[in-house]
């Protein structure tokens, strides 16, 4: 019987938070699972393990598909001292075809809370960088991984699926992309020390900017958060002054007033040096007033634009889902083509054992109609006619299979040719 | 040589309408790869326009740029080169459509009015009057490429302004990395500009005994150079960024081409003196 392969998935959509943070595996922990299915005497040839805050997977090759999850409850048990048959966990459990498009799917961010999302693709490649670090052979899952990865290039590439921000801190950092080019010269201001102000920040590092001024009410937590940031902290009556500085302000604060006024800005813009200047008011009431946005050089976004931004590249990234899916499919396809030619094993087995049932056969015939020593004589040419015979067949196939030319009709054909599914089935 | 020539004539706006076909496609479709055929394309285009210079020069012994419509072949191949070579820095070609779509005008125009002639001046076949025009169309194709540059500049301000994220938004670089684009262009336009009317101020001494020969063109063109290096001195002083830069830069050009335009109405000779 050929290896099955499965994909064990506690992810967003099946497993609640608390129970997703219980099994999530550090590299560490994830090379002990390893270790464990590879070292052990059990049914399991390969592993793999992808762990994100979403979604945790084991993807495994296994000789018979069987007691697997249970194999996986007992690590879980024994590794991490959580018990998953108390837990009432719920994992999707997928087998051969659907276990390979589904880490094709993942890799391709076609899974992702967030469609489209990107950072799942290089988590999946460190979960395969992972299991080359170790001192195994993963030659069925070495391919599966890499063939996943590819998926999610080819998607990244050829569709717009993980284009355009799909959260209000990305879509602040898309526009500063858009307008800027040398991000680490940038100075931006945050007024407000909130978490969406601090996620913005977030996602502006990520991309270079270096330089923060923090303004806020509350000394202790703007004092906290520019220690964050390594920012200058000022309070919001230094505003006016630090609008002339800067080239970004994000606003997010629960005032009901305006803390940046038309004429703070318009004021400003005589002293400024800088070009272009965004001003990204994510508080809700609005705490910047609309009529900047009609100064020359201000780029003004308030929630309500970005929520549109969102909701645009959400419906954009939908509308590639059909050109993702086919890509996910085409190189499944692939792979399971490539996977059946690894029965090439089982095949060479089968027709070898043809051919001697065969030899076997006929000579019996003569067994009690010759002498001993003819019958030995008999039994000695008709073993080298067999293995002359087979010699070329045998080398073909395996040639065939390590150059990757050897194709699943190909071996369907054999079979065909020497009924070795009928043989089985007659001498069982 | 005179068949490979003509043949060239006709084949170089074909090639040209190929890669302006393709950096559209690009743009609107944003495939890579046939961003890439676009490139080789417009590769293709430039070494053929090259070769189709060349054997204008060595068959008519004439450098040709001597008529209005053979330079604007070679202002077509001046934007084509520096194009490429920005494209190539800045691994970007996205804006590819908008500087095709001035080539492939220039050089269809070009193709379909150009006349093949040798020169019965032969200052034309002088050395120091390609080194001259050559400055010359050179520093104009800058001076263009930044005006280009200011135009997609103020199209992306305007889409960002408006909140709208369409084909411009997409397919456009950073407005700072345009209004960079466009700052070097003015820059190398100025200096290859000023180069090319230093040269020609030089060659008019040499050969007329005067360094500076009244001439409608050579007034028109020393004092739109002026103006362009007063203007890019004053963006400097005054640090004049973005929207106020590319409208100066725009500007600039606008009048140059005014200024060009009018002379070339009020003295359709090369110059007065040739």
């Amino acid at each position: 019987m050929s290896d099955t392969i499965i994909a064990v998935s506690y992810n967003y959509q099946n497993t609640p938070v608390e129970l997703r943070d219980k099994v999530a595996l550090s590299d560490d922990e994830a090379k002990q699972f390893i270790r464990a299915a590879m070292e052990g005497q059990g049914e399991i040839k390969e592993l793999a393990i992808i762990s994100t805050c979403n979604r945790t997977e084991i993807y495994a090759v296994l000789r018979e598909p069987g007691h697997f999850f249970d194999w996986v409850t007992d690590q879980y048990q024994h590794l991490k001292q959580v018990n998953l048959k108390t837990e009432s966990a719920d994992p999707t459990i997928l087998y051969n075809a659907h276990a390979i498009e589904h880490l094709f799917g993942v890799a391709g961010g076609l899974k992702s809370m967030m469609l489209g999302e990107n950072q799942i693709l290089s988590q999946v490649k460190s979960s395969y960088e992972l299991i080359l670090s170790l001192p195994y052979s993963f030659p069925i899952l070495n391919r599966l991984f890499q063939d996943a990865v590819r998926v999610g290039k080819s998607i990244r590439t050829n569709t717009h699926l993980c284009k355009g921000a799909v959260s209000i801190s990305l879509a602040a950092a898309d526009l500063t992309r858009k307008i800027y080019a040398n991000f680490s010269k940038l100075k931006v201001l945050l007024v407000g020390a909130g978490e969406t102000t601090e996620l913005t920040a977030v996602h502006l590092r990520a991309i270079g900017v270096v330089d923060f001024i923090i303004a806020n009410r509350g000394e202790e937590r703007r004092k906290v958060l520019a220690e964050k940031f390594n920012a200058k902290a000022i309070s919001l009556d230094e505003i006016p002054s630090a609008l002339t500085q800067v080239d970004i302000a994000i606003v997010a604060t629960k005032s009901k007033d305006y803390l940046i006024t038309h004429d703070m800005v318009k004021k400003s813009l005589s002293e400024r040096k800088q070009g272009s200047f965004l001003i990204i008011d994510i508080s809700s009431p609005r705490n910047v007033d609309p009529l900047v946005g009609d100064l020359p050089q201000i780029y003004l976004y308030n929630i309500n634009d970005l929520d549109k931004v969102v909701a645009e590249n959400l419906e954009k990234r939908k509308k590639e889902l059909p050109v993702a899916n086919e890509i996910v499919r085409e190189i499944a396809a692939e792979f399971r083509e490539w996977f059946k030619t690894l029965e090439v094993v089982p095949t060479i087995s089968r027709l070898s054992g043809y051919f001697e049932h065969i030899r076997d056969q006929e000579l019996g015939k003569f067994k009690y109609k010759t002498t001993e020593q003819e019958f030995q004589k008999m039994d000695d040419l008709s073993r080298k006619i067999i293995r002359k015979l087979l010699h070329y067949p045998i080398k073909e196939l395996r040639e065939q299979n390590n150059n990757g030319n050897l194709t699943v009709s190909k071996i369907d054909t054999l079979w065909d040719l020497y009924r070795l599914k009928s043989f089985k089935k007659d001498k069982e | 040589m005179i068949l490979f020539i003509h043949s060239v004539n006709v084949l170089l706006p074909l090639i040209y309408g190929v890669a302006l076909g393709m950096y559209a496609w690009h743009f609107f479709q944003n495939t890579s790869k046939i961003g890439e055929y676009a490139s080789r394309t417009l590769l293709t285009a430039i070494v053929l326009h090259l070769v189709y210079l060349v054997s204008q020069g060595v068959h008519f012994r004439i450098f040709p740029v001597a008529t209005i419509f053979a330079s604007m072949s070679m202002f077509a191949l001046n934007i084509s080169v520096i194009y490429l070579i920005i494209e190539r820095i800045s691994k970007d070609r996205k804006t590819g459509i908008f500087f095709l779509i001035i080539i492939f005008c220039f050089q269809l125009c070009s193709s379909m009015l150009i006349t093949f002639e040798s020169p019965t001046n032969s200052i034309l076949s002088n050395p120091m009057f390609g080194i001259h025009t050559t400055l010359t169309l050179f520093g104009v194709s800058a001076l263009a490429i930044s005006a280009l540059y200011s135009i997609m500049y103020l199209m992306l301000a305007k889409e960002i302004k408006r909140h709208r994220f369409g084909l411009i938004y997409d397919g456009l670089p950073a407005l700072e990395t345009l209004e960079n684009m466009s700052r070097y262009a003015t820059g190398a336009g100025i200096i290859f500009l000023g180069a090319g009317l230093f040269t020609g101020h030089l060659w008019s001494y040499k050969v007329l005994g005067y360094f500076f020969k009244y001439d409608v063109k050579i007034i028109a063109s020393d004092v739109a150079w002026f103006f362009y290096l007063f203007g890019w001195i004053l963006v400097k002083i005054r640090h004049l960024h973005g929207l106020k830069m590319s409208r100066v830069a725009i500007g600039g050009f606008l009048a140059f081409i005014i200024i060009l335009f009018v002379a070339n109405f009020v003295d359709t000779t090369f110059h007065s003196f040739i």
